[in-house]
């Protein structure tokens, strides 16, 4: 937990280039050999064809709102100054869809479809957290 | 292919606690409580169990990781016990142990027990959960009501449901399980409330509101099962009987929520067990044959999501049946008929028993002032996790003939 009591994600090995991306301010994500499928979240195999050794690959931080609700109750108070937020479904222009928060723009003026681009949200001693906001 | 369960196990007895806040009561009071109930119903001494399960899920303080807790407290006869966890169909997975243990013959009489004290957590909703290293990784700050809602809008736009026609229903669907729950001596929360009431509570998670989410609360339930010639042999009668039509788990594989085939307005498990416990039960026509069924009313969305996964309303025809009255305790199937989670409360370890015990009153036409005319098929629906990450179990129970 952050010195905010917001919760910072632990690194494991099969994510660290996700959070290393992350930290230089891009999104990665992995590509499937056997099917060349995009997929969403880390992993050392492809939950297609299980095929090893996923590619990775820099990810354009272009999306579209697929989904969303807005939060007026945290599920933590760590996240009480945050109401209400949206808790959102993102398509990536790669085709994976990533929940995340959309940020930077009033709850009211969510629409699904939008267009999105990405964004960070930094916690505890700097750690930055891929979110999305209004492209 | 395995000719499934259907009539090869019948229940013996059933107990339930009262459910609410329980502060002047421990989890194996509790405990004792439903099952001393159940063992008399039953008409059994003690020492007849030859196996038992223990549902129970965050119960970490009262109960902690193994069978002990039930072993002890019901001073059952140094037989095997087995504590299961399964998030939210915890209940219906002790429930499946004892009813799988009979069916398979390695005991003739078989203990099911649920159990939860969830008011001493202190939290609103359920505890925090050990969810593993992963799930940070795609869940920014997250809640239970926040991925029910998404639920919502998902249906809203499938379907091209207005806000306001949704939000609605969804109230109904609320007022009926506290018109329901009103009726029922055990349930935690025994007021009627308006829909009007509803739809101006304080909003939780757009668009859900304070009475689109279920109750917190403390119970237990348990299950005594035997096979039907045992039951016969203790003096059942035939007629009376209630037995297992199906019982069935399905679990996500990652399909709904990393791989992107799924678009968020149904729950995939649900359509998979409850196509798998109508055959298993024979049922070829739920919405013709099916009497009466109680769903995993965690929220309301989920509840009016649940009656088209499991086959009742067309898809994208819940709102209609819902605002037909379809679903009402005078309506062609009820639904919730006890008051549901949405009354009860959902102590996790026990809701799935609790779900059972109310479909076997209404069978032996022992529910009181909610009796049904004339039940033959009840239908009990569990579902654990999130709507993306889940665990659903269904039980059928019905008239033995």
């Amino acid at each position: 937990m952050s010195a905010t009591g917001k919760p910072v994600p632990e690194v494991l090995p099969d994510a660290r280039p996700y959070w290393e991306a992350a930290q230089r301010g891009e999104l990665m994500i992995q590509r499937c050999r056997g099917t060349g499928k995009a997929f969403l979240y880390p992993r050392r195999w492809s939950p297609y064809d299980y095929s090893p050794d996923p590619a990775w690959e820099k990810a354009s931080g272009r999306g579209t709102l697929y989904s969303y609700s807005i939060v007026y109750q945290p599920p933590y108070a760590a996240f009480k100054d945050d109401c209400p937020y949206v808790l959102a479904i993102v398509e990536l222009e790669e085709g994976p869809r990533m929940m995340a928060n959309i940020l930077n723009c009033p709850p009211e003026s969510v629409r699904i479809g939008m267009a999105l681009k990405l964004c960070f949200e930094t916690r505890g001693s700097g750690f930055r957290i891929p979110q999305f906001e209004p492209a | 292919m395995a000719d499934g369960i259907r009539d090869k196990v019948a229940i013996l007895g059933m107990g339930c606690s009262q459910f609410g806040e329980r502060w002047d009561m421990g989890a194996e009071e509790l405990m004792e409580e439903a099952f001393s109930e159940a063992l008399a119903d039953a008409g059994i001494e003690t020492r007849e169990i030859g196996a038992a399960w223990l549902g129970s899920c965050m119960d970490e303080v009262n109960i902690g990781k193994s069978a002990t807790p039930a072993s002890l407290t019901l001073r059952l006869d140094n037989i095997p016990v087995t504590r299961v966890e399964n998030y939210c169909a915890t209940g219906t997975e002790a429930f499946r142990g004892a009813v799988y243990a009979v069916a398979a013959g390695a005991c003739d009489i078989a203990l099911a027990i649920g159990v939860e004290k969830l008011k001493d957590t202190g939290y609103g909703g359920l505890p925090g959960l050990e969810i593993g290293t992963l799930p940070p990784l795609w869940w920014p700050n997250l809640s239970a009501p926040g991925v029910f809602a998404q639920v919502a809008s998902a249906y809203m736009s499938r379907y091209k449901v207005p806000r306001d026609v949704l939000k609605r229903a969804l109230a109904e669907i609320s007022a009926k399980s506290h018109a329901n729950g009103a009726k029922n001596p055990k349930a935690h929360l025994r007021k009627p409330v308006s829909c009007d009431t509803i739809m101006a509570s304080p909003m939780i998670a757009e668009p859900l509101g304070l009475f689109d989410c279920c109750g917190v609360s403390d119970g237990s339930a348990a299950a005594i099962v035997t096979t039907p010639e045992i039951a016969k042999s203790l003096g059942k009668h035939p007629d009376n009987m209630v037995t297992v039509k199906a019982l069935q788990l399905a679990l996500s594989n990652g399909s709904e929520g990393g791989y992107n085939d799924w678009d968020g307005s149904y729950i995939l498990t649900t359509r998979k067990a409850a196509q798998r416990s109508y055959a298993e039960a024979g049922i070829g026509k739920p919405r013709e044959e099916l009497s009466m069924f109680e769903v995993h009313d965690c929220f309301s969305i989920t509840e009016l999501v649940t009656m088209e996964d499991l086959g009742l309303s067309a898809d994208g025809g819940a709102i209609k049946d819902v605002m037909d009255g379809f679903y009402n305790a005078d309506g062609k199937i009820p639904c919730q008929i006890d008051g549901g989670l949405k009354c009860f409360g959902h102590p996790i370890g026990a809701s799935g028993i609790r779900m059972v015990y109310e479909m076997y009153l209404q069978l032996q036409g022992r529910a009181g002032e909610r009796q049904l005319k004339d039940p033959r098929y009840g239908l009990t629906h569990n579902l654990g996790g999130f709507p993306h990450q889940n665990v659903v179990g269904i039980s059928i129970v019905g008239r033995y003939r």
